[in-house]
C-alpha cells in the first residue's frame, strides 16, 4: 500500500506533497512538518551513504556512486530517487512493496517531464515556502501522477 | 555511446530540419531589428533564451538517456558530444585541444551546422549567430552542478576556418544545504 508521495527540488523544499489514505481518498497534505522531518532524515542517510564510500578521486568531480535508494522503519518504508539535477522524489509506503524505483523513475521521466518541464508557463525553479508557486500546482500533473500511482498493483 | 545516441534519435519526435533553421533565422533576425542591431545586446539575449532552454532540457536529456554523473570532466564533453548533440540536432561534433590540466577544450561543430544553413550574417564581427548553443550548455551543465563558461571563438559564418565553441569548467557547485543545516 502506497501512503504519500513527495517531491523536493534541488533547494531543499518540499515542492510536492500528496497522501493517499485509505487507499481511497486523496488529500493534499497542509502538514509540512512531515515532509521536513522526512527530508531531514533524507539528507543525512544520503550523506552517511556518500561518507561509507570511498572514492578514490579526490576532485570532487564525481560524488560516491553509493546512493541511498530506501529505508524502513517498523511500519513504514521510503523508497528515494533523486535525479541528478538534484530532484528528490520520494515514495513512502508499507514494508510490503520492496522495490519502487522503477515507479519513481517513471514519475519522474514521464510525468514530471511532460507536464512540468515541458509545460512553458510552468515554472522549474520553484520559490521559497509560504509563496503561491512554490509548490506544483498543475492540474494535469496531479491528475496524471495520482492516476498513474493509483493503477499500481501494489497500490492498496 | 554514439550507438545509444543513435537509437534514442531513432525514436524522438523529430520536425523538418528547414523549419528549424528558418525559426531560429527569424529569431536571430527580429531580436537584430528589436536590438537596432546591437549585436552585444543580441548575443545576450539568445544566450539567456538558451539558458533558460537548457535548464529544462537537461530534465529531458537525463530521462531520454538515463544518463549517470560521469566520473571526470572528459567524459562529460564526449557525453555532450556523442549522445547531446546526437539526440537533439543529429549531429556530432568533434573535441579537440584539451588543456594540459583538462578543465577547458573546444567543440567543434561539423558543417553543415543545422543552424547555420541558408545563412549570411551582416557585415560585423560581433554577432554571434548560434550563441543560444552556449547558453543552452552553460545552464545544463548548471544543472548537473557545473558551473561552465562558454563561448564561441570562431564561426564560419565570420569566414573562420571551423565554427568552435570553448568550454572552461569553473568549478563543481556543492549541493545545497537545508535552511538550519551547517
Amino acid at each position: 500500500m502506497i501512503h504519500s508521495f513527495f517531491i523536493f527540488d534541488r533547494h531543499c523544499n518540499c515542492i510536492y506533497s500528496r497522501e493517499y489514505t485509505n487507499g481511497d481518498a486523496i488529500n493534499k497534505t497542509n502538514d509540512s512538518d512531515t515532509a521536513k522531518l522526512l527530508f531531514g532524515i533524507l539528507y543525512s542517510l544520503k550523506n552517511i551513504s556518500g561518507k561509507l564510500a570511498h572514492t578514490n578521486d579526490d576532485s570532487g568531480f564525481a560524488p560516491s556512486n553509493n546512493t541511498l535508494k530506501s529505508f524502513t522503519l517498523g511500519t513504514y518504508r521510503a523508497h528515494y530517487l533523486e535525479s541528478m539535477t538534484g530532484l528528490k522524489f520520494i515514495l513512502v509506503s508499507d514494508t510490503h512493496i520492496d522495490n519502487l524505483q522503477p515507479v519513481l523513475w517513471e514519475l519522474y521521466s514521464t510525468h514530471y517531464l511532460k507536464n512540468v518541464v515541458h509545460n512553458g508557463l510552468s515554472p522549474v525553479e520553484f520559490l521559497a515556502e509560504n509563496d503561491p508557486y512554490s509548490k506544483i500546482s498543475n492540474h494535469n500533473f496531479i491528475v496524471q501522477s495520482d492516476a498513474y500511482i493509483q493503477s499500481l498493483p501494489v497500490y492498496r | 555511446m554514439s550507438k545509444k545516441g543513435d537509437d534514442i534519435w531513432k525514436n524522438v519526435d523529430k520536425i523538418n530540419s528547414e523549419l528549424f533553421t528558418l525559426t531560429y533565422g527569424s529569431i536571430v533576425a527580429q531580436l537584430c531589428r528589436d536590438f537596432n542591431h546591437n549585436y552585444h545586446e543580441v548575443n545576450n539575449q539568445l544566450d539567456q533564451m538558451g539558458y533558460n532552454i537548457g535548464i529544462r532540457l537537461i530534465e529531458e536529456f537525463l530521462s531520454r538517456t538515463g544518463a549517470q554523473r560521469c566520473q571526470s570532466f572528459k567524459e562529460t564533453v564526449e557525453v555532450i558530444t556523442k549522445l547531446g548533440f546526437r539526440v537533439f540536432l543529429n549531429i556530432q561534433p568533434a573535441v579537440e585541444n584539451w588543456s594540459s590540466d583538462g578543465r577547458s577544450c573546444s567543440i567543434v561543430l561539423p558543417e553543415p551546422n543545422p543552424l547555420n544553413e541558408f545563412v549570411e550574417i551582416p557585415p560585423t564581427k560581433d554577432l554571434w549567430y548560434c550563441q543560444i548553443l552556449c547558453g543552452i550548455l552553460r545552464g545544463a551543465l548548471q544543472m548537473i552542478q557545473l558551473d561552465v563558461d562558454v563561448n564561441f571563438v570562431k564561426d564560419t559564418l565570420k569566414g573562420d576556418d571551423k565554427t568552435e565553441i570553448r568550454l572552461k569548467l569553473n568549478k563543481i557547485l556543492k549541493d545545497e544545504v537545508p535552511a538550519g543545516e551547517d
